[in-house]
């Protein structure tokens, strides 16, 4: 049965009727040899392993590891009892305990220089009560332990319960050495009852107890009470230990386990179980639950002292503090940043408090802001991250958070700014580092070197080729191109993906100050570009004034390149304008680190794909009327187009190719309804006019000479051809049409398996497959 | 079904008009520049190329032209009167005709929606299909002869 408790009356008759059924004593206490090394045996938590985080219940009691009273002769109960009112007194109404037992004790305090105002850390050690020192009653017997209490009543609180029991219970009730303190569930509630109402004349219009008798119920209770941040006196028994009282204050939602506050420690070592399972312990047995519900209004209890006599409140928990990165910390993952606050407690409710999370950059200019986080916590998006990563050229950025309200606007003042470090490294995305190119410390001018590809693996399967010109592993430190030296002009390191890439981030620097190295804008060039439609072209200009391209390359400057097409093909190039004299390595840029962003396309190049020349398809003129062109793209079609050969081989005239051509084949309607047909029909031709036609994956390079291209079936209706060009993209010629790289959505085709292959109100939803072919080039006019 | 290069609407319309229409038309023979032919034509809505071949409608009958790439001479030219072609006209083709055989049994064409095969859309009155596509080969000469008709 769970009830709220109060006495009928508020007059001096303290014998009320007690509930009869949990007639438990509660004793467990450290003088018992198996609570002594059960203690021993038990690590405490502390304040970071709380769960229930919301409210001071979880800072109060992990905290309170000093202040409270010693269990001795079975007192757990009036330990017990001491936490729980000390917690109340600290967190909503200092007269629960007289003035004369607030502990004095010093607790650590963190200082907001902005409002010069210190307040309680989330690690302060909680004020408690004050409590006799441990020698003092160690070996004392129970009647000297009485005396103690009875001639320490005034200083320390224990110490002030045990001599009001004795007036409550009378002193017979203390006779019996096997458990001389020990209390019922019943004596709890009644003497907990004695000491508010009647020793210090609340109401119950100010404090109720709460209780739950019912060991069936006493569980759900305590875990209710626990969730809405309110801790309960919790008994709970062992079968070898037998019955403790508990303070249970936090709970694993997750686990379904409760944790509690034992009152064990020593004061000699300083440990004490502030916050263990309650499994842990072997007390599995719960019995009853008692608890507190303070119906008046929260007031102010300066109870935390700090080292330099400022004082605080426990609703200055509420106040952000402790900004952590919990989560990892990689340039590719989003952060979560934590920090410690009790802004949901009950204190400030009608204020409905919230935070302004705020990221600045290395100067305290602000990244930006997201100013309504109802959380402890934030974890950022990938824009924002970026914007972070990239919002200066400083390795430090900061995290601020404020607290704040739309109805109480004097919070400003008060928040947590903490600095970190922007991290180097990547945890997912494939990267390069300098020192495993496999680079020789030189400068190659070599012609193998300048014209070969050599095979890179960036790991997690991204596979690429660089070849370079006058650029090398310098140090052991960067990738460094050097244009400027006697007989050379140029410098570059070409990279072609297997994989297109959406984004590079790249590690960027000078050698050294450009008066030394120079070449800034005046005497020369240097680019990231990328290669689209048969050129070069520029992507991020490292000399210009808003690249600000650092000159200490121990900066570890990154650069985020975004490619608005997945791109196969990109270079680091730099030049100077004129002929250099000088006798060494001049003009130097490092390349350090460099991230990937694949793409979802994988069709890697050979080499030997054709450039997208569309122009040279649409726009050629075949015949020269009075005013009329007529176009060579009337002549010609997707077969064509696919083998390169603007003039039919089978024919040698201008005109469109038809499979089978070359065995003077015609077309049937079976070879349209039948792919094998259709494919038998290009193996002949392939074989009679020496254009190749081999089957290959999709993710295979071509063989030396040749280049892919992708056939596609309308069942019944008609064939079509892709072909990739050089730059990556795939590009088409619908029937007598404009060549275009666009499909039929108006998407650049990346990838003719993927694409929208409607054209002219046909859809070639059949895919034959990739093949690679050696291009006829059969051109017009050639 | 859809095909890009004609809008029908219009041309039903047109066509219809200037079947009933007596204005005269400039004669052109064997011989003369297709380029001059074109020029006539290019601006009427009928008005369709393909493979060397010009295709068009005007007062009543249907034109067909063929001009080999990089000659400016019409080397064949053929007129029909302009018909509504049934499924029963189309039935009529057959693998091997030439396409002046083919336009002068089931009309102009209205375009063309394959890519690799040579083929034109012809337009079938009677048809809940609407439009019939013949297919083509070319011959020695490279003309095209009809491969098949697909319904």
């Amino acid at each position: 049965m769970c009830l709220s408790f109060s006495p009928s009356t508020n007059g001096v008759d303290n014998r009320i009727d007690l509930p009869k059924n949990s007639e438990t004593i509660s004793h467990a206490g450290l003088h018992d040899g198996n609570v002594s090394s059960l203690f021993n045996s038990l690590s405490s938590g502390t304040v970071n392993d709380v769960l229930i985080d919301d409210y001071y219940e979880g800072v109060y009691f992990s905290n309170l590891t000093s202040n409270f009273g010693n269990n001795r002769y079975g007192s757990c109960s009036y330990v017990a009892m001491g936490m729980l009112l000390s917690f109340y007194d600290s967190y909503w109404n200092d007269l629960i305990i007289p003035e004369a037992y607030d502990n004095v004790g010093v607790s650590t305090f963190v200082t907001n220089t902005v409002s010069n105002f210190a307040f309680p850390s989330f690690y302060a050690e909680s004020p408690g009560v004050a409590f006799e020192p441990e020698p003092s009653v160690e070996g004392l017997s129970m009647n000297e332990y009485l005396s103690y209490s009875a001639s320490h009543s005034g200083e320390y609180f224990q110490c002030k319960l045990i001599s009001l029991s004795q007036s409550y219970f009378g002193s017979a009730r203390f006779e019996s050495e096997e458990s001389p303190f020990g209390m019922t569930f019943s004596e709890i509630v009644a003497f907990m009852s004695y000491y508010l109402y009647n020793y210090l004349d609340f109401t119950t219009s100010q404090i109720v107890i709460n209780s739950c008798n019912s060991s069936a119920q006493a569980r759900a209770y305590t875990v209710n009470k626990i969730l809405h941040g309110t801790p309960v006196i919790l008994r709970a028994s062992s079968p070898t230990l037998g019955s403790h009282a508990f303070i249970a204050y936090d709970y694993d939602v997750l686990s379904d386990e409760i944790y509690v506050h034992t009152g064990w420690k020593d004061d000699a070592s300083g440990k004490c179980l502030s916050h263990v399972s309650l499994s842990s312990t072997g007390f599995t047995t719960i019995g009853d639950a008692i608890s507190l519900n303070l119906l008046m209004e929260a007031s102010h209890s300066w109870n935390y002292v700090s080292a330099s006599g400022d004082t605080g409140c426990a609703c200055n928990f509420i106040f952000p503090q402790e900004i952590e990165l919990v989560s990892g910390d990689y340039r590719d993952m989003t952060p979560r940043f934590d920090w410690k606050s009790l802004f949901k407690e009950k204190w400030f409710s009608s204020y409905n408090p919230y935070f302004k999370v705020s990221f600045l950059n290395s100067s305290s200019a602000q990244v930006f802001q997201d100013n309504a986080v109802v959380s402890k916590s934030y974890t950022l998006n990938i824009e924002q991250w970026d914007q972070i990563l990239y919002s200066d050229h400083s390795r430090s950025y900061y995290t601020c958070v404020e607290l704040s309200s739309d109805v109480y606007p004097y919070w400003d003042e008060y928040y947590a700014k903490e600095p970190f470090t922007k991290p180097l490294e990547y945890e997912a995305l494939p990267v390069m580092k300098p020192e495993n190119y496999g680079f020789t410390d030189a400068y190659p001018v070599d012609n193998d070197t300048k014209n070969n590809f050599t095979h890179h693996n960036a790991g997690g399967g991204f596979i690429f080729e660089t070849r370079r010109f006058k650029t090398g592993y310098i140090h052991d430190e960067y990738i460094v191109m050097s244009p400027k030296r006697s007989g050379v002009t140029e410098a570059y390191i070409e990279y072609r993906f297997n994989t297109a890439v959406t984004r590079i981030d790249v590690e960027l620097a000078h050698w050294r100050e450009t008066s030394f190295e120079l070449l800034t804008s005046d005497t020369g060039e240097a680019a990231v570009q990328y290669y689209w439609e048969n050129r070069w072209v520029d992507k991020l200009d490292l000399l210009s004034i808003e690249t600000a391209m650092t000159t200490n390359r121990n900066d570890h400057v990154f650069y985020k390149i975004i490619f608005e097409t997945p791109i196969y093909r990109i270079r680091f190039h730099a030049n100077t304008f004129s002929a250099n004299t000088n006798n060494s390595n001049r003009g130097r840029i490092c390349i350090g680190d460099m991230a990937f962003y694949p793409s979802e396309y994988s069709l890697p190049l050979s080499g030997y794909e054709l450039n997208y020349e569309p122009n040279i398809w649409n726009s050629t003129v075949v015949g020269q009327f009075l005013w009329i062109d007529e176009y060579l793209k009337s002549y010609t079609n997707c077969y064509s187009y696919a083998v390169n050969a603007q003039i039919n081989p089978n024919t040698n005239s201008l005109y469109a190719m038809q499979p089978g051509q070359s065995i003077s084949h015609s077309l049937t309607q079976d070879d349209l309804n039948n792919p094998n047909s259709l494919l038998s029909l290009i193996e002949s031709d392939a074989e009679n006019l020496g254009f190749g036609f081999y089957s290959i994956s999709k993710y295979t390079v071509c063989p030396v000479g040749t280049y892919k291209v992708a056939l596609v079936f309308d069942p019944g209706t008609d064939y079509h051809w892709y072909r990739q060009n050089s730059d990556g993209t795939w590009s088409h010629k619908p029937g007598p049409e404009n060549v275009t790289k666009y499909d039929g959505a108006g998407h650049i085709i990346m990838d003719p398996e993927t694409c929208d292959r409607t054209s002219n109100g046909l859809n070639y939803s059949l895919f034959l497959g990739y093949y690679a072919i050696m291009p006829l080039n059969t051109q017009y006019g050639v | 079904m859809e095909f890009k290069k004609k809008n029908i609407l219009p041309f039903v319309i047109f066509a219809t008009v200037i079947s009933g229409c007596a204005a005269p038309m400039r004669s052109f023979s064997v011989g003369d520049k297709i380029d001059k032919f074109v020029g006539e034509y290019i601006s009427n809505e009928t008005f369709y190329q393909y493979m060397g071949y010009s295709f068009v409608t005007i007062t009543g009958q249907n034109i067909v032209v063929f001009s080999e790439v990089d000659s400016n001479e019409i080397q064949e030219i053929e007129k029909f009167e302009y018909t509504k072609p049934s499924t029963m006209d189309f039935e009529r083709i057959e693998s091997g005709m030439t396409v002046f055989e083919a336009v002068s049994l089931v009309g102009i064409p209205y375009g063309s929606q394959t890519s690799g095969a040579f083929s034109l859309m012809f337009k079938c009155f009677d048809s809940n299909q609407d439009y019939v596509t013949i297919y083509f080969n070319n011959d020695s000469d490279l003309h095209l002869v009809v491969a098949f008709v697909s319904f």
